[in-house]
């Protein structure tokens, strides 16, 4: 009778020691380990302790690759799981791993394998005890997501500076836009001459560093932007037409160097540039006649004239 | 909405599953009834879009006439400011929420709807789609407007018809070539058949490879060693093919 007490004294004594070896390992400890740890125990009597412990909900069972990995839970977080089903620990588990993505109701279902009615009664149940919220991601607006509730949602699924409340802030985006524009254009020409350009080799078109940091400093934007943010902003620019990029000068290098893979490509530091659209449109120019090669040879009579000209047929069938 | 499970349409259904005569596609549909009791879920569904549209309201009154223009009034289902209307539109989207327990329509608008010009139209379009598809015999004798018909009347009804944008589609994930979605509403019933079918392309595989990799295949992930040569009669050394050239 005493034999069987001190029996159990000693594997409680033993789990306590397993439990808090977990708990100083934050990334999980393996079976080895534990030989090592508690040489005054056998591997298998050990094992049973984890396996209590496990079942206690004290250790958690972890999988990296090929190798199992037993995490010890503390306290606050057992508190939380406590109260929840089996079902409701495996969605909360998940949910959790989805960090701040988020993960989808069908995603849910497939790691799960459990029914749709039991999955939504294991979300309400996650919902009222407050340990999950429900989001919606602007790429895909009638998905259901769910994500720890303490967690933000990640840019990609609120949309980031451009998005307010799921849609798309197109006055926001245009403002911006037009005042990375006009910082360009006011650098893009000499404010000497009115109608000149700068030379061939000139470098000083201001690079999307210098743009955010205009755009920065101005305080048009209530939202901290970076200078990804701006690039996609002068990418739109460069696609409407209103800029170009130009490339900065770069050293060629004629040296036996290795070969690059195809996949990396290093960042260029572009230049931008605002373009000026030539609206001098002249009737000398628009008629084929003042750009046709043979204009010397062509007459009233012969074989050349405007009544077979081609191009004058091409030209007038708009 | 609650959904009501009818014996007949269970056969339609099992048979509203077939591959298409080209054979490298497959048809899958279904019909569902619904009977539009509104339960917890609904009645906060409904008093979210309700909301959406006092607020809108007032948004709209606080711009000038050009810009609210009356898009966000006239509908399929009538004018908005109508509470029948807008209750229309619940039933429609508390349908697609229950016949698609993954997705959340409460966003959509009355615009992503459009109401067939009668039920006969819907009929046609439909028999067409399937018929031309490769409808096989099975499902053209089982009936299946007759069953319809006798869970919903199908002449006392509305019909309407979802349209989706690609990213609320909630067929999206699958890519499919065509589908629709038909809402039969019969107003004095209060009950909604819900037939909504799409057609799969049976290639998987290859959606999932991208261009580079169609195009490099097996290159993708090898470096290409490029050599560089200070003078080309270097080059020429080094091609030497057989006997090569003597410099």
């Amino acid at each position: 009778m005493a034999d069987a007490l001190d029996r159990e004294e000693q594997a409680a004594l033993m789990d306590r020691e397993i439990y808090e070896l977990a708990l100083q390992q934050p990334d999980g400890l393996d079976a080895d380990f534990l030989k090592v740890a508690l040489p005054n125990y056998p591997l298998e009597v050990a094992v049973n302790g984890v396996n209590r412990l496990l079942k206690a909900g004290r250790l958690e069972l972890m999988q990296v690759g090929t190798r199992i990995l037993y995490r010890g839970v503390h306290a606050g977080e057992f508190e939380r799981m406590a109260g929840l089903t089996g079902d409701e620990r495996l969605v909360y588990k998940h949910i959790e791993n989805s960090g701040n993505e988020g993960i989808w109701v069908r995603t849910l279902k497939q790691k799960t394998n459990l029914l749709q009615g039991v999955i939504t009664r294991c979300l309400k149940g996650l919902e009222q005890k407050a340990l999950i919220k429900s989001i919606k991601s602007v790429k895909h607006p009638t998905r259901k997501l769910y994500m720890m509730i303490d967690i933000s949602p990640s840019s990609d699924i609120t949309g980031g500076p451009w998005y307010t409340d799921q849609e798309m802030d197109t006055d926001f985006i245009e403002q911006l836009a037009s005042q990375c524009y006009k910082f360009i254009y006011l650098q893009s020409y000499p404010r000497a001459m009115p109608r000149g350009v700068y030379s061939a080799n000139h470098m000083a078109y201001p690079k999307s560093s210098v743009v955010h940091r205009h755009i920065s400093t101005n305080g048009i934007s209530t939202v901290a932007l970076s200078v990804e943010h701006i690039e996609e902003l002068l990418t739109m620019l460069v696609y409407d037409g209103k800029i170009e990029r130009i490339a900065p000068a770069f050293e060629v290098d004629m040296g036996r160097g290795g070969g690059q893979s195809l996949g990396t490509k290093p960042k260029t530091d572009w230049m931008y540039r605002a373009l000026r659209v030539s609206n001098m449109d002249s009737p000398f120019t628009d008629i084929p006649c003042g750009r046709c090669p043979v204009y010397d040879q062509c007459g009233d009579t012969g074989a050349i004239t405007p009544a077979k000209c081609e191009y004058l047929k091409t030209w007038l069938s708009f | 909405m609650k959904y009501l499970d009818v014996q007949s349409f269970r056969t339609i259904n099992s048979r509203l599953s077939f591959p298409t005569t080209s054979g490298d596609r497959h048809v899958v549909g279904r019909v569902e009834a619904y009977s539009c009791k509104v339960a917890g879920a609904d009645k906060k569904l409904y008093r979210f879009l309700e909301n959406k549209y006092q607020d809108d309201l007032k948004e709209a009154k606080n711009l000038s006439p050009e810009q609210s223009s009356l898009t966000n009034i006239v509908s399929p289902f009538g004018p908005l400011t109508q509470s029948a209307s807008r209750k229309t539109l619940f039933y429609l989207i508390a349908t697609l929420n229950a016949s698609f327990p993954d997705y959340d329509f409460s966003s959509l608008s009355a615009d992503q709807f459009t109401k067939e010009p009668s039920p006969s139209f819907a009929l046609k379009s439909i028999n067409t789609t399937l018929l031309n598809v490769g409808c096989p015999t099975t499902l053209r004798t089982s009936r299946m407007w007759d069953s319809i018909d006798s869970i919903i009347e199908i002449d006392d009804c509305d019909v309407y018809s979802y349209m989706p944008a690609m990213e609320s589609d909630p067929y999206e994930d699958e890519g499919p070539v065509w589908s629709f979605n038909y809402f039969f509403f019969n107003k004095n019933l209060k009950r909604i058949v819900f037939f909504t079918c799409r057609c799969v392309s049976n290639l998987e595989e290859l959606e999932e490879t991208s261009d580079q990799e169609l195009i490099f295949g097996d290159l993708m992930n090898d470096p290409v060693k490029t050599e560089y040569y200070p003078t080309s009669q270097h080059a020429l050394k080094s091609m030497t093919i057989g006997g090569g050239l003597k410099f």
